[in-house]
C-alpha cells in the first residue's frame, strides 16, 4: 500500500448559456478564459476565441481549448476560475467570473455554475487515474497518499460504508449548498457520488414526450398507450458512494390520496417508468435490500388538451416576424414536451373562422394579419397591445407572434409577454403540504431534514382589457432568435412555455427578485428552486425548465382549463 | 452566378480596404472571393470596415467628418450590415448600432453633428433598424436641436411603429424641446388614447421626477385634453400600480420620491391640492395623491 501514485485531474468547461449578452449597442462576442492554480503554479486555458452571444441562448465551447490536464500530486487545493468578457465596440467589458476550490480527496465533478446576472457554465472534473480518464472501476486506485502525511488509501469510490440515495423533483437538480439539500454525514473516507442532475441542453421536436425526467405529473395512460416514449421516467439523481449497485434497487408504489400508478418495464434499477391508472397524488419510493432510500411525490392526471390558435402579425417589409408556420408547429411541439410535466399539452385548433382580416395559412389554427408598423414593431411595455386581441377566439389560447416589443429601460428586450387571463380559480395563493415538499422546498421532510412544512405560492391575479373578458393571450418576439435552428426552437419552446405559466397565473421563481432593492411584485413568494425553475425570471432554456407539484396545482386551477 | 456576384464582391473589398486604409488599418489578409468561402469573407468584411469606422468615431474631428461621409454611402452601409443582417437581427444588434453607440458615448459637439446630419439623410430612413437607432441616440443631445424635434416629430405618428421609442427618447432627453414635443403628442387626438397612455405608463413613469416634464404634465392638466388622458397623469404621476399597468416582464418603475427636487416637489404638491379640491377623482387616486403629498412633506420638513 505504500506505493505512490501520480494524482492527476482533467478540468474541462462544457458549455455558457447566456442571460445578459451585455447591453451595448453592435455586435456582440465573449470570449472566455479560465484559470487553474496551486503551489505558485498557475495554468490558463481557453484561448482567444470570440463568440457571438444572444440573450438566453446556450452553447458548447470546443473541448480542445477548455479542457486541461494538470498534475495534483499532494496537493490539498486546487483553485479554479473562469471568466467571461465582453467585445464591443473595440473595448472588453468583463461579464463576470466564477472561482471555486477543489479540495482533495479530488471528487468527480459535473455541475453549473451561476453568476448572478449574465452567464452559467457547465464543468467537468474528472479524475484520471495512471492516464485514462472517464468512469473507474470503483475499486481502483485513484492515489495514494502515502508519501504526503497521511496512510489513508483513497479508491474511486471507497469503501462501502454508507449510502445515501436522492431522485430530486427539480431537473437541472440545483446545485447542493450547506443547507440544500439536507444530506448524512458519511464516515470519513466515503467515496465520491454518483450524479445524474444535468438538465436538457436542448429539447427538439421529435424527443421523445417524456424527455423532461422526474415529473410532477405522471400521465394516466392506457396499457395501450404506454411506452418507453410516453410513460413518465424517474431515476436516480444522486448516490453515495459511486459505487452502490443501482441496479438492486426496487421502487414501489404508494397511493397518497387516492392517486394509482403502474410500472413500465420492470420497477427495478437506476430508472423507472410510470403510468397512471387513478387520478390523486402517489409516492413513489426506491429501497435498496428492503430499506427505503429515496422518494418521490407525483400527481397522477389525464394530460389535459387545450385549444390553441397562433396568429403571425406582420407589417409591412422589416416589420414581419422570422417565424412562419412550419415553424410554429416546432415551437408549440418543444413547449408542449415542457409543459406535458405539468399535465397540459396544447392541440391546435380547427376552428377556421377569421377575424380582423387575418387569413388562414396552410395549416389549420395558425393565421396570418396584415397591419401597421406600430402593431407589431416596438409595441408599447404597458397596457395591452392590440395584435394580441387580433383574430382571437374565446375561452382557448391565443398565441401571437410579432416583431417585438420596445427596448427596456434596463436595455435588452423581452423574448414574449402573457397579456390577458382571468384570475385563477384558487384566488391569490395555493398551498401545498406534502412530503417531500414540493421542489424539495427546505425543510424537504426527507429526514435527516425536519419536517416538511406548508408551503403557499402567490399566484398572478387577473390581467384583462375591457370587453374581452374570455381572452387568453400571450405574443413572442423575433428577440428570440433563428426560429428554426435548435438553439432558437428550444428557446422559442421555452418562452412559451413561461409566457403559458403565467397565463395560467404562475408567477416569477426565482432565489432573489429585486429592482433597485425593492422586492418586485412579479415573485411568488418561494425561493427554491433558486435557478432552475421554467417561471425565472431571466434564465435560459437550459436551465429554467422544471414545474412543480405547487405549481401544477395552480395550472390546473385556471379558467383556461375548466 | 458567381459572376453576377463579381462587381458587388470587388466594391466590397475596394470599400474594406479603404476604409481599413483611412483608419490606419491595413485590408484583412487572405481574403476570397470564392463561393464556398463567401459567407465567411462577408462576415469578416463587415468586421473589418467596422473596425476602421469605429476608430474613425473615436478620431478627431477630421475622421469625424470622414466618418459623417462614410455613413451617409449606401454602398458602406450595405457592406456594414446585409439585407438579411436587417431582417434577422434586432436593431441593436447590428454593426451600424455599434458606431452610433460610440457617437452616444462620445457625446461632444462634433459627435452630435454627425448624428444630426445622418437624421437628414435619405438613406438612413431606407431602414427601419437605422430610423430607430436615430430615434433613440438623440435622447443624448441636449438640449435637442431643431433638427431632432423634426426628425422626431415625423417618427412619431399613429401607429408607425417608432412612436413608442421616440416618446421615451424626447423623455429621456428631457430638454424643453423635447418636451414640448412630447405635450404636443399627448393632446394629439390622432393617437388613440391607449397609445397615448402607454407612453405615459412606459416612458413618464421612470423621469417623473423631472421638473420640466411635470411642469409640462401640470399645464396639461388645465388643458382640454381627453379626461382619461388626464386621468392617466395624475396616476403616473401620484401612483404606481405595476400589476395593473404592465405585464410581468415589462414592469416600468418611478424614480424614488427622496430624489425630488424642491422645484419638482412644488409642483407635484401644487397640482396634489388642486386635484383634492377637485371631483374628477377615483377614491383610489385620491387615495394616491393623499399618500404622495404626505410623503413628499414629511420629505420636505426632514430636510429643512
Amino acid at each position: 500500500m505504500a506505493k505512490t501514485l501520480e494524482e492527476k485531474i482533467r478540468i474541462t468547461y462544457i458549455a455558457v448559456a447566456v442571460k445578459n449578452p451585455g447591453y451595448v449597442w453592435g455586435k456582440k462576442n465573449w470570449s472566455f478564459s479560465a484559470h487553474a492554480n496551486y503551489a505558485n503554479k498557475f495554468f490558463d486555458f481557453g484561448g482567444n476565441t470570440k463568440f457571438p452571444v444572444k440573450k438566453k441562448h446556450a452553447f458548447d465551447l470546443p473541448k480542445k481549448s477548455f479542457s486541461i490536464e494538470i498534475d495534483v500530486t499532494g496537493q490539498r487545493s486546487v483553485k479554479i476560475g473562469f471568466e467571461a468578457t465582453l467585445h464591443a465596440l473595440g473595448t472588453k467589458i468583463g461579464m463576470g467570473k466564477v472561482e471555486h476550490t477543489l479540495r482533495a480527496p479530488f471528487k468527480q465533478i459535473f455541475g453549473r455554475i451561476d453568476t448572478v446576472k449574465n452567464f452559467s457554465v457547465w464543468m467537468n472534473v474528472e479524475l484520471l487515474v495512471r492516464g485514462r480518464s472517464g468512469v473507474h472501476n470503483p475499486n481502483e486506485f485513484f492515489a495514494s497518499r502515502d508519501t504526503h502525511g497521511g496512510k489513508i488509501m483513497t479508491t474511486v469510490s471507497g469503501a462501502r460504508v454508507a449510502r445515501w440515495v436522492e431522485v430530486c423533483p427539480v431537473k437541472p437538480v440545483p446545485n447542493a449548498t450547506r443547507k440544500w439539500p439536507v444530506r448524512p454525514l458519511l464516515p470519513p473516507g466515503t467515496a465520491p457520488a454518483y450524479e445524474n442532475g444535468a438538465g436538457l441542453t436542448s429539447i427538439t421536436p421529435t424527443d421523445t414526450l417524456n424527455v423532461v425526467t422526474n415529473p410532477a405529473v405522471v400521465p394516466k395512460l392506457s396499457r395501450a398507450d404506454a411506452d418507453f416514449a410516453s410513460c413518465a421516467k424517474f431515476h436516480v439523481t444522486y448516490a453515495r458512494p459511486k459505487s452502490l449497485d443501482l441496479e438492486k434497487l426496487r421502487w414501489e408504489v404508494h397511493s397518497l390520496g387516492g392517486g394509482r400508478a403502474e410500472f413500465h418495464g420492470g420497477n427495478t434499477g437506476e430508472d423507472v417508468y410510470l403510468r397512471g391508472t387513478r387520478n390523486g397524488q402517489i409516492l413513489l419510493e426506491a429501497k435498496l435490500e428492503g430499506a427505503r432510500v429515496a422518494s418521490i411525490r407525483a400527481t397522477v392526471m389525464e394530460i389535459k388538451k387545450i385549444k390553441c390558435r397562433f396568429t403571425i402579425v406582420n407589417g409591412p417589409k422589416g416589420s414581419t416576424t422570422l417565424a412562419g408556420p412550419k415553424d410554429i408547429v416546432k415551437h408549440l411541439a418543444v413547449a408542449n414536451r415542457i409543459l406535458r410535466q405539468a399535465g397540459i399539452w396544447f392541440v391546435l385548433d380547427t376552428d377556421k373562422t377569421v377575424s380582423d382580416g387575418a387569413k388562414p395559412t396552410k395549416i389549420p389554427g395558425i393565421f396570418r394579419v396584415q397591419v401597421r408598423r406600430g402593431i407589431t414593431r416596438n409595441i408599447s411595455l404597458a397596457g395591452f397591445p392590440k395584435a394580441t386581441q387580433l383574430n382571437y377566439r374565446e375561452n382557448l389560447m391565443n398565441f401571437v407572434y410579432i416583431h417585438s416589443c420596445a427596448p427596456l429601460a434596463t436595455g435588452g428586450r423581452i423574448l414574449g409577454a402573457a397579456t390577458d387571463f382571468p384570475a385563477s380559480r384558487a384566488g391569490g395563493t395555493i398551498s401545498d403540504n406534502g412530503t417531500p415538499s414540493s421542489s424539495w422546498i427546505p425543510p424537504t421532510g426527507l429526514p435527516p431534514d425536519a419536517t416538511a412544512k406548508t408551503n403557499r405560492m402567490k399566484l398572478l391575479g387577473r390581467r384583462q382589457r375591457a370587453g374581452h373578458p374570455k381572452l387568453f393571450a400571450m405574443y413572442i418576439t423575433n428577440a428570440c432568435g433563428k426560429p428554426a435552428s435548435e438553439a432558437g426552437m428550444f428557446t422559442y419552446g421555452n418562452t412559451i412555455a413561461h409566457e403559458i405559466g403565467h397565463v395560467l397565473n404562475l408567477r416569477h421563481r426565482n432565489l432573489d427578485m429585486k429592482n433597485k432593492g425593492v422586492e418586485t411584485s412579479g415573485h411568488d413568494g418561494i425561493k427554491h428552486p433558486p435557478q432552475e425553475n421554467l417561471m425565472h425570471a431571466n434564465n435560459p432554456a437550459s436551465q429554467a425548465q422544471d414545474i412543480d407539484l405547487l405549481q401544477v396545482k395552480a395550472i390546473h386551477r385556471s379558467p383556461l382549463l375548466r | 452566378m458567381i459572376a453576377a456576384r463579381l462587381p458587388r464582391m470587388v466594391l466590397l473589398l475596394l470599400l474594406v480596404f479603404t476604409v481599413g486604409m483611412a483608419a490606419g488599418l491595413s485590408a484583412a489578409p487572405g481574403t476570397s472571393v470564392t463561393g464556398e468561402t463567401k459567407m465567411a469573407d462577408s462576415m469578416s468584411n463587415s468586421e473589418t470596415l467596422f473596425n476602421g469606422l469605429l476608430e474613425m468615431a473615436n478620431g478627431d474631428t477630421s475622421k469625424l467628418e470622414e466618418l459623417q461621409r462614410r455613413l451617409l454611402d449606401p454602398a458602406v452601409l450595405d457592406v456594414l450590415d446585409s439585407e438579411a443582417d436587417y431582417e434577422t437581427e434586432m436593431p441593436e444588434d447590428l454593426y451600424v448600432a455599434g458606431l452610433i453607440q460610440a457617437l452616444m458615448d462620445r457625446g461632444d459637439a462634433p459627435a452630435q453633428k454627425v448624428l444630426s446630419q445622418l437624421t437628414l439623410a435619405p438613406v438612413w430612413a431606407d431602414q427601419d433598424a437605422r430610423i430607430e437607432l436615430l430615434v433613440q441616440a438623440l435622447a443624448t443631445v441636449r438640449p435637442a436641436t431643431p433638427d431632432a424635434i423634426v426628425f422626431w416629430d415625423k417618427y412619431s405618428q399613429p401607429e408607425d411603429g417608432f412612436a413608442n421609442l421616440t416618446i421615451d427618447a424626447c423623455t429621456a432627453n428631457g430638454s424643453a424641446p423635447a418636451i414640448d414635443l412630447v405635450g404636443r403628442k399627448l393632446i394629439d387626438s390622432k393617437h388613440s388614447v391607449e397609445e397615448r397612455s402607454g407612453w405615459l405608463y412606459s416612458s413618464v413613469v421612470p423621469h417623473r421626477n423631472d421638473e420640466t416634464l411635470l411642469a409640462m404634465l401640470d399645464a396639461l392638466m388645465g388643458s382640454p385634453v381627453d379626461a382619461e388622458i388626464k386621468s392617466v397623469i395624475v396616476d403616473v404621476i401620484f401612483d404606481h400600480r405595476p400589476e395593473e399597468w404592465y405585464s410581468i416582464h415589462t414592469q416600468v418603475f418611478p424614480p424614488p420620491r427622496s430624489e425630488l427636487s424642491a422645484e419638482s416637489a412644488a409642483i407635484v404638491l401644487r397640482l396634489a391640492d388642486r386635484l383634492l379640491q377637485s371631483d374628477t377623482l377615483t377614491d383610489q387616486q385620491r387615495e394616491a395623491v393623499v399618500a404622495s403629498k404626505k410623503q413628499i412633506e414629511d420629505m420636505l420638513e426632514e430636510q429643512s
